[in-house]
């Protein structure tokens, strides 16, 4: 497994000099409402589990990759173990910007970040959707789907953010959802979305190892 | 001892092509050249064997175990070479090498430090800068250093300069001097199995249609030469394949003593080379 998250991080291993520069610029741009930190950790896997996808596609490394002595399930695994391993170093890129900041005092004014369990949730819900078709389709044929999925979110959520506020809702399931959580501390709603969370992902990658066992290359 | 590599009506399906029933076996200690046109099925039944491709019939067996149940257990002593490469050529030769060699129960680094000195390979290279022979190496000195028994390579010299073939070929020979292990060579250029391969196995458009040891070949196959005059509908009848021209014929007999008490001095019989055997069998004009 090592392995294999290594050599996603070695392909591209001049990325992480950009990455440094989209953490240090969301970092600065959002930081009147604190979402820097957030977005880079949601940004990162965007950015490097299909750049490493890319590559493998173009070397068509699959051929080597499935003829070595691995279970396609552990090939399956890497991937979605690499989204968190890249939002993680992502976050590390982004503390690390935050802090060069600080300690050389610039008078500028960075967000801080706050890992959210609704992040967690946000990236298991995405990948969740996204890798089980990754691997039946490849990476070419979906990075359409990818980029729509992408900016569908954030334009959708801040939409139904804003739809919520405005109109309200009439939505007897969604208003007893919204009551349901209301009534619950912080620590059960965070416990609940990382188990949901957990959920989807695992229940995804089941999907995904059914998918890829059948892959023929 | 059981064969090293059999299979038994191996089949699979495409809508415009089929491989149909194919079987052969090879035993230890010995090179297998496997033979055919560009499309006829020999990356097909490779890829079926390293479980690339799903099969649709038949039987695959590594060492007397099922190529898909022993997947893991088999694949730790194959080594592979195939007609590209697939590594990430943004990687160096020595970073590829690490990730690689992790996955084989006895990689011996040792041996591949060996190889890639004997090559000329440098290790801190980029893959996307090695020349197509090199990365061909590169390949040969991941597949040899992991103490595999059996060599599964599938168009290794296609697009190599003859230097790099022959010294490719080499390496081979020097290889099956063990006598636990074997080499299953696919190509379609088979002037590389003239000099090293033990057995032959021809496939064309899906189906095994010669499969015997190459000396066996050669010394039972004949070219024969003569007179246009010579032939009529039954003395064709026993060639493989056979071209007429303006100044006579040429055609392949499979058993040329045969061919020597029909016409006697009539006719002049050379030994044939692969190639002419592969052309003979499956070139449709040359079709008796």
């Amino acid at each position: 497994m090592y392995s294999l998250l290594l050599k996603d991080i070695l392909v591209q291993k001049k990325q992480f000099l950009y990455g440094i520069l989209l953490a240090a610029v969301y970092s600065f741009a959002f930081s009147s409402n604190n979402l820097g930190g957030v977005l880079t950790v949601f940004v990162f896997p965007y950015i490097f589990v299909l750049t490493a996808a890319s590559y493998e596609e173009k070397n068509k490394a699959e051929m080597i990759l499935i003829s070595l002595p691995i279970k396609r399930s552990l090939l399956v695994m890497e991937r979605y173990i690499s989204v968190f391993l890249f939002a993680a170093l992502g976050a590390i890129e982004y503390i690390i910007v935050v802090g060069v900041a600080n300690l050389v005092e610039l008078p500028i004014k960075f967000s801080t970040l706050t890992i959210e369990p609704v992040l967690i949730f946000g990236l298991a819900v995405y990948y969740g959707i996204y890798l089980p078709l990754y691997f039946k389709f490849g990476y070419i044929k979906t990075r359409w789907v990818n980029f729509v999925m992408f900016f569908g979110l954030f334009f959708g959520v801040a939409g139904l953010i804003s739809a919520i506020n405005k109109y309200g809702t009439n939505s007897q399931v969604l208003n007893s959802l919204i009551t349901f959580f209301k009534n619950q501390s912080n620590t059960v709603v965070a416990n609940e979305l990382i188990i949901m969370a957990l959920l989807i992902y695992a229940l995804s990658y089941m999907i995904s190892v059914k998918i890829y066992n059948s892959r023929e290359f | 001892m059981e064969p090293i590599l059999e299979v038994k009506n191996l089949r699979k399906n495409y809508k415009d092509f089929s491989l149909k029933d194919v079987s052969f076996k090879l035993d230890r200690g010995y090179i297998m050249g496997f033979i055919g046109q560009n499309g006829a099925g020999k990356s097909t039944t490779i890829k079926l064997i390293m479980n690339l491709l799903k099969r649709d019939g038949g039987e695959i067996k590594i060492f007397g175990k099922d190529n898909i149940k022993h997947e893991i257990e088999v694949k730790n002593k194959i080594g592979f070479v195939y007609d590209e490469c697939y590594f990430y050529e943004e990687l160096t030769v020595l970073e590829m090498k690490e990730i690689i060699a992790s996955f084989y129960k006895e990689w011996d680094d040792d041996l591949f430090n060996k190889y890639i000195k004997e090559f000329d390979i440098p290790p801190k290279k980029k893959i996307k800068d090695l020349s197509k022979g090199m990365k061909m190496k590169f390949s040969l000195s991941i597949a040899l250093s992991h103490n595999a028994d059996l060599l599964i390579m599938d168009e290794p010299t296609s697009g190599l300069d003859p230097v790099a073939r022959s010294e490719i070929l080499d390496i081979l020979s020097d290889t099956i001097q063990d006598e636990n292990k074997s080499v299953f060579f696919s190509t379609h250029i088979t002037s590389d199995l003239d000099k090293i391969a033990d057995y032959i196995v021809l496939i064309d458009n899906g189906e095994i249609i010669l499969s015997s040891s190459k000396d066996e070949i050669l010394d039972n196959y004949g070219l024969v030469k003569g007179s246009k005059e010579l032939l009529d509908d039954e003395t064709k009848r026993k060639f493989i394949g056979i071209k007429v021209n303006n100044f006579g014929f040429e055609g392949l007999v499979n058993d040329k003593k045969q061919m020597k008490r029909i016409f006697g001095d009539m006719v002049l019989i050379e030994k044939p080379t692969l190639e002419d055997v592969m052309l003979y069998h499956t070139r449709r004009d040359f079709n008796v």
